[in-house]
């Protein structure tokens, strides 16, 4: 790898240092390694929080544009699924913040910002090729 | 209970029908449900996400999610019951269980046309049972009068409601029960199939005619509802 590649994805952590935590790369990564907790990361906005029923909603819905309707089962499954795994990994990661069944996007510090976004880039341009 | 009654309280029953999307797409579906017992509301989805969906509840609980475009294709006549939708079947259900008893259309002559004749090929499969159809003007029987000559040569026991009767031959050796001056009856537009079996396969139809050759009504396999229709039926005689 040249110097000028490497430098594209060079992480900067001088600027931010003490005052931004970085989530420690294993719970990164675990937090993004699933499409369900892909998915709930571009599902959230970035300015408000969500019940915990809108995001059911929102990942049966997405799930239902591939794999046909979705009745009340899928729908207890996913909730039980976010309740007990996805928030509680993305929620160690920083990546969300979850109260009182209110979930909402942290402020992520640059890097994983763009972590993220790409995560979602990604998905969508391997769902449109698999439909082509 | 009457037909009228029937609409109304089906129209009654309060569901939330909630379109997810990351553009416009949707916005005709207030249209196409003819909104009286639906609230439709859009969100807005990011962009990079998903296609368009729509959620169902009712009376705040969750019923099922399916895409938008699976909505808009199940809503086009002639309307088709889940179990002739192939291998989807069971998916297809949960839509059927969705808009059942709900789905309140409005749709024009042609459409109910197609909607009809779905009903009547089902009778005619099934080939026992009762069937009665009412017509709105003795020449909207003369069109159809074939399908029900054909319909009598099975076991179902057919009434037909044609107000004034029927214009041409007088159907006088047709196995048929003839209702002619049928009152209130003679505003709506229906068609009521019972199997005289298991009820899998009832179904009824029934419309009302409103501004500009636009009809109102609901369509359901709902078997008691379908006997409520049956039932409003014979209460014009009483």
């Amino acid at each position: 790898m040249t110097a000028k590649e490497n430098q594209a994805t060079e992480l900067d952590f001088s600027a931010s240092s003490s005052d931004v935590d970085y989530p420690p790369p294993d719970d990164l990564f675990r937090a993004l390694a699933s499409s369900e907790r892909r998915r709930l990361l571009a599902a959230l906005p970035a300015e408000s929080a969500m019940t915990l029923d809108e995001l059911t909603d929102i990942l049966v819905g997405w799930q239902s544009t591939t794999d046909g309707p979705a009745g009340p089962d899928e729908w207890a499954k996913v909730k039980i699924e976010l309740v007990h795994a996805h928030l509680p990994l993305l929620a160690d990661a920083g990546l969300v913040t979850y109260e009182d069944e209110e979930i909402a996007r942290t402020t992520y510090p640059e890097p994983i910002e763009e972590l993220v976004a790409f995560a979602g880039e990604y998905d969508s341009a391997v769902a449109e090729t698999e439909l082509a | 209970m009457s037909f009228g009654r029937i609409l109304s309280d089906v129209a009654s029953r309060q569901k939330q029908v909630i379109v997810y999307a990351p553009d416009d797409s949707g916005s005709e579906l207030a249209d196409v449900l003819a909104t009286r017992n639906l609230t439709v509301d859009h969100r807005q989805l990011p962009a990079i996400s998903s296609e368009a969906f729509v959620i169902v509840r009712d009376n705040g609980e969750f019923q099922g999610a399916l895409s938008l475009a699976d909505l808009l294709s199940f809503l086009t006549p002639p309307i088709r019951r889940p179990e002739d939708l192939d291998s989807l079947a069971r998916k297809h259900r949960i839509v059927y269980e969705l808009l059942d008893d709900t789905v309140f259309v409005s749709l024009d002559r042609r459409q109910l046309l197609a909607t009809s004749r779905e009903l009547e090929d089902r009778a005619w499969r099934t080939g026992h049972g009762r069937l009665h159809a009412g017509f709105q003007r003795a020449d909207a029987f003369e069109a159809q009068r074939t399908v029900y000559q054909e319909l009598s040569t099975t076991d179902i026991d057919i009434h037909l409601y044609v107000p004034g009767g029927v214009t041409g031959d007088p159907l006088t050796d047709t196995p048929l029960t003839l209702h002619t001056g049928n009152g209130e009856r003679d505003r709506y537009w229906f068609i009521l199939f019972d199997d005289g079996d298991s009820g899998a396969q009832n179904c009824a139809l029934i419309a009302r005619e409103t501004d500009g050759g636009r009809y109102r009504g609901l369509w359901t396999y709902n078997e008691a509802l379908v006997e409520e229709a049956f039932k409003a039926v014979s209460s014009y005689d009483s």
